[in-house]
């Protein structure tokens, strides 16, 4: 027990700064259908899954780290003063992050071993872009109130992503306290661009000879795009990257839930550890170099000196600037989730049900659900608290308190209803976003229906 | 009780209210960078100040060519320059410097002056910040060339093997509107 509290108070320690983009709510949703794509060793309940084509899973996130809607676009004062007041609270490290998921099918089955096997598809849109909030301020305000400030090229980030994944999938419960999962990703990708990894510095020291030496030291930023081709720019054409894309990758998703007594459950899983290499319709633009000026030596020769165009020679020799089509790779953002559970009041046996795990559940759990994804320029990361009541076999509700870096007390909430063999699942982060979206930094919401046979 | 449930929580769920927003206004943004840099510098030395015949030369120039104000945006958006310049001299003799704005036929478009004391024994430092404002310079907006004068107060003596070190910064103010 020691080292269970010990394990929970090194994550809250180490997440103490939350961030990301959580799906927490429906992480580990006991018995639900769509778990099994946050966790693929989810424990599972049901001998066959069959997701309803198109609406079998569904999450629709968006969230804002920097400001909301309303700071900007409220009604009322001057736009310049909003913007103004945005902009000097922007960091460099806030973002705005959209994920949609859309499961087009799913089957899945037990096979003799007793193994879950299953197979689908989904479609995903992702985008990520970091507010460069010094480079912003340097185009608004200029350098001149925080001369020896330091521009790090490293913050110019920004990803796009349109893609098919198709997985395959082996769940399995190796003893009555072990389930593991792992499942195998084909990517497609349809659409891509990105600017990561960019490195680089602009920055100004006191000078030698003038005032000042600028400084661009070790400049590489470079923008990547596959898909977009302006001599094909027809609706056939676009079908047809649906269909056969050209950009392929691999994936590997893995997961285990362990109970670790009869009240302490704990599970893992990390997903998307995998790649895109795209090389179709690559459009690709790269700086690169290194350059520092000091202002403009006058010479006084009697030769004709043409100080300007020498220093734009001098600037386009040292930092080069070129347009590529080279293929590149795509890193997937890996995302990695940690859950323990404790279980409390009335024992339900569902040994009818849960044939694979006849040990007995609990009505009510409580438990932290943290989770990190790896995004450019840093770690996305989160932590949440959640109680979650099993009104009966049919009926679940979960609650969840998180803390991410939209917002440090999210409410969120989930619901598992089985009505004959469909199981619907919904869950939505930020209830109280709700009550005005304008002013909220984020929402998601998932809705799955799936048909189970037990 | 559960269907009652259930009904609530899906009623809530697709729920939703928003203040008001006026994406309108956000059609323009008034913006005023302030960008400084490095500007000219030099130093001057005997090899300077004679021609290829050993002989004094009491005023050297040079020319630079700028093309910032081909671009009609920064045209538009020039409020002020102010420049800074510093000097160190270690020659005993005076100097006198001029900057001057033209425009492609040498008009005289914005000037500024500057004398440089002699040494004594011990170098001679000043510094002066002149500002070239688009209200008492108009024309500094059409600006194509920057001249560099400098010319030495006469001295019966042997040029000095010393140095006038001279640096400069300029900062520019400009204000702009973008617009959708």
């Amino acid at each position: 027990m020691k080292k269970i509290v010990y394990l929970i108070v090194l994550f809250i320690a180490i997440i103490i700064e939350a961030r990301g983009q959580f799906e927490a709510v429906g992480y580990d949703f006991s018995g639900s259908a769509t778990s099994l794509l946050l966790n693929p060793g989810t424990k599972i309940n049901y001998q066959k899954a069959f997701g309803i084509p198109v609406f079998s899973n569904t999450r629709l996130f968006a969230g804002n780290t920097g400001f909301s809607l309303y700071d900007l676009f409220a009604p009322g004062t001057g736009f310049d003063e909003k913007f103004y007041r945005t902009l000097d609270k922007l960091e460099n490290t806030d973002f705005v992050l959209v994920n949609i998921k859309n499961e087009m099918f799913n089957y899945g089955w037990t096979d003799d071993l007793m193994r879950f096997k299953y197979f689908g598809m989904y479609l995903e849109f992702d985008h990520i872009t970091y507010f460069p909030a010094d480079f912003i301020r340097l185009g608004v305000y200029g350098n001149a109130a925080d001369i020896y400030h330091v521009y790090d090229a490293k913050y110019l980030a920004s990803k796009t992503d349109l893609i098919e994944t198709f997985y395959f999938g082996i769940n399995k419960t190796t003893s009555f306290d072990l389930s593991i999962g792992y499942r195998f990703k084909l990517y497609s990708g349809i659409a891509n661009a990105q600017t990561v990894g960019n490195s680089g510095q602009f920055y100004t020291v006191d000078g030698q000879r003038n005032f000042y030496i600028h400084h661009l030291d070790n400049i590489d930023i470079e923008a990547q795009s596959s898909g977009y081709n302006e001599n094909e720019d027809t609706a056939s054409y676009y079908l047809s990257k649906f269909l056969f894309s050209g950009n392929y990758g691999l994936g590997f998703d893995f997961g285990l839930s362990y109970r670790y007594s009869d009240k302490i459950s704990l599970s893992f899983s990390v997903l998307d550890l995998g790649f895109i290499y795209y090389r179709k319709d690559i459009n690709n633009y790269k700086i690169s170099g290194d350059y520092q000026f000091e202002g403009i030596e006058i010479q006084f020769s009697d030769n004709y000196e043409d100080y300007w165009a020498d220093i734009t020679d001098e600037f386009n020799e040292n930092v080069i600037a070129e347009d590529n089509t080279d293929p590149y790779f795509s890193i997937r953002p890996a995302s990695f989730y940690f859950s323990l559970k404790y279980g409390m009041g009335d024992l339900k046996n569902q040994s009818c049900k849960d044939f694979m795990n006849p040990r007995n559940e609990y009505n009510n759990y409580i438990g932290i659900t943290a989770y990190s994804q790896l995004r450019p320029v840093k770690a996305h990361v989160g932590i949440s608290g959640f109680y979650e009541k099993k009104w009966s076999s049919r009926l679940s509700t979960k609650i969840n308190l998180s803390m991410d870096n939209y917002s440090y007390s999210s409410i969120g909430a989930g619901l598992l209803w089985t009505t004959g063999k469909l199981q619907w699942t919904v869950t939505m982060d930020n209830l109280y976003g709700l009550t005005d979206l304008a002013k909220s930094r984020k929402q998601s919401l998932q809705i799955g229906l799936n048909l189970l046979y037990f | 009780m559960k269907q009652k449930f259930i009904l609530i929580f899906f009623v809530a769920l697709f729920f939703s209210c928003t203040s008001d927003l006026d994406f309108d206004q956000a059609d323009h943004l008034d913006i005023a960078p302030v960008i400084e840099a490095d500007f000219i510098y030099f130093d001057l030395s005997k090899p300077n100040l004679t021609d290829y015949n050993g002989e004094f030369r009491s005023s050297i120039s040079d020319t630079m060519k700028i093309d910032v104000f081909d671009d009609g945006d920064i045209k538009k958006a020039f409020i002020k320059a102010e420049v800074e310049v510093a000097y160190e001299n270690s020659f005993e003799r005076n100097f006198f410097s001029e900057l001057i704005f033209t425009d492609e036929n040498d008009l005289n478009l914005a000037s500024a002056t500057l004398n440089i004391k002699a040494a004594n024994d011990n170098v001679v430092k000043g510094d002066t910040v002149y500002v070239f404002d688009k209200q008492t310079y108009p024309g500094i907006i059409n600006a194509k060339k920057i001249i560099l004068n400098i010319s030495i107060s006469p001295n019966t003596l042997p040029i000095e093997d010393k140095t006038l070190h001279f640096q400069s910064k300029i900062k520019v103010y400009t204000q702009t509107t973008l617009e959708k």
